[in-house]
């Protein structure tokens, strides 16, 4: 008698039990719909609660109110403030073939890799400076002296996946002061600012809030973002280069070139250890790979186009 | 008596199955809607392997489960996800799905505002460029050139399909799926 007592609520607490179980792998999605949705909709009866709720939620806007198509529109605008300073080698030469060839190897290793447009990878005719950068939603870029100065095709994948990293990160949208975050966020929910009410274009085209974002992301794409962000992308991505088959520790070779030949690890934006830094991270990898012969003669072959 | 207190526990720990079981099932198919124009969808969790198809922007798709991410010192990433979509089940970078909220938003764009949208930049833009940190005052002027940014796009149709069109290259190189 006791089991026919007992039976029932031992099957509900398992149920319950197998119930909660089966929820735990959405939580993680759920939440981040709840945090993309409370973004969007958490917005209060007053303006007052409006601002304070979206100024609250600027802090998170890189990670819950941006999805691909976002970071294109910043990065498409960002990239043509860049090519205002830069000229391009066109997508024919052969230098840009294999940019492409090296840098979507690459791209696939990542937790990212497709963009709203697939990523795009651009050589630009600058000899006299060691450069690369790259743009939110994809845009890739490295000058024509960088491609010289580096020594094989390791070198080469350690310093694209430097800036892929940057763009898995999200650091280009993160990289945007909570300030301008927040205008625009008001932009986005056509809330006044000042005496121009903006924003009622999806997305913040156009605004002046955007414009603003434009500019600031634009200054970190080329000026460097913030130390820890510059340190994050170096570890990030050494772990990118030994994914896809690179060696991970190739980029402390080019770092060492590079300040040994201009006397600094990038700027006043980048780790002061930098290289024992990445030296570390990637000592914590625990491989090591060869650069394979046959890499390193495709990659003569392409420095000899330039 | 006792045999009818039975029948009570019984019809709720059926109910119970059934509530729970629908709120998991609710939960771990949440829909979510593919953000980027093309989207494969990879028999594994890798963009290395097989792609069994193509999802296209817009396209619903049910997520089943996320499969962790590697977290490492460098910053959250994004997971994979093993998705169902038309009948045909794989795996999408999970930042490559939006909630049906953003993607309402952003669709009212039109695609020849983001590409042609020829906008100028305001002079406290390109004030904002001339003093660009690590430029040390070499930027001479903030002129967005967006036709050079649409050649790049347009140029960039040439080396669609990375995955097949440099199969070789990687092969040779030891590279990707060919990696020891």
């Amino acid at each position: 008698m006791h089991k026919n007592k007992f039976l029932p609520a031992i099957s509900l607490t398992l149920t319950l039990l197998i119930g909660f179980a089966t929820l735990a792998p959405a939580q993680g999605f759920l939440n981040s719909v709840r945090k993309a949705a409370g973004a969007v909709t958490g917005v209060g009866s007053s303006e007052t609660s409006n601002e304070q709720a979206l100024v609250e939620s600027g802090a998170d806007l890189a990670d819950s109110e941006r999805g691909p198509r976002q970071d294109y529109e910043l990065g498409y605008y960002v990239s043509a403030l860049l090519l205002g300073k830069y000229t391009p080698l066109p997508p024919e030469h052969p230098a840009t073939g294999y940019l492409y060839a090296v840098g979507s190897t690459l791209v696939m290793a990542t937790q990212m890799p497709y963009a709203y447009r697939p990523y795009t990878f651009t050589v630009l005719d600058a000899d006299d400076e060691l450069n690369a950068f790259a743009a939110p939603g994809g845009f890739v870029f490295i000058t024509s002296g960088m491609l010289k100065f580096l020594q094989n095709e390791d070198e080469l994948a350690a310093v694209l996946a430097h800036e892929i990293a940057h763009v898995e990160l999200n650091h280009g949208p993160k990289s945007v002061k909570k300030e301008t975050r927040s205008r625009f966020l008001r932009s986005l929910a056509g809330v006044a600012v000042g005496q121009t009410a903006v924003g009622s274009v999806a997305g913040g085209l156009g605004s002046e809030a955007f414009d603003a974002m434009v500019g600031e992301v634009a200054g970190s794409v080329i000026g460097g973002y913030s130390r820890a962000f510059e340190g994050n992308a170096d570890s990030r991505g050494a772990e990118i280069c030994l994914a896809a088959g690179y060696d991970p520790s190739a980029l402390t070779q080019v770092l060492e070139r590079f300040q040994a030949t201009t006397g600094s690890y990038g700027g006043a934006s980048y780790p002061k250890e930098r290289g024992k830094d990445l030296q570390k991270h990637v000592a914590s990898l625990k491989v090591h790979r060869a650069v394979l012969p046959e890499r390193s003669a495709r990659f003569t072959e392409m420095q000899s186009t330039l | 008596m006792k045999y009818r207190f039975g029948m009570r526990g019984w019809i709720l720990t059926l109910a119970g199955v059934a509530s729970v079981t629908a709120l998991g099932a609710w939960a771990a198919n949440a829909s979510r809607y593919v953000s980027v124009i093309t989207l494969p969808l990879h028999q594994q969790p890798t963009a290395y392997s097989e792609t069994l198809g193509t999802l296209d922007y817009g396209a619903p798709v049910q997520v089943l489960r996320e499969i962790d991410a590697p977290r490492k010192d460098t910053g959250d990433l994004p997971p994979w996800a093993e998705v169902e979509s038309g009948g045909m089940k794989g795996f999408v970078p999970a930042g490559c799905l939006v909630s049906s909220k953003l993607l309402a938003k952003q669709s009212n764009i039109s695609e020849a505002e983001v590409t042609s949208a020829q906008r100028r930049f305001s002079e406290e833009e390109t004030g904002d460029l001339k003093t660009m940190k690590g430029l040390g005052g070499g930027a001479t002027g903030g002129a967005a050139n967006t036709a050079a940014v649409d050649a790049i796009i347009e140029g960039s149709a040439q080396f669609s399909d990375v995955r097949s069109r440099f199969s070789d290259f990687r092969k040779q190189g030891r590279l990707g799926e060919f990696s020891e």
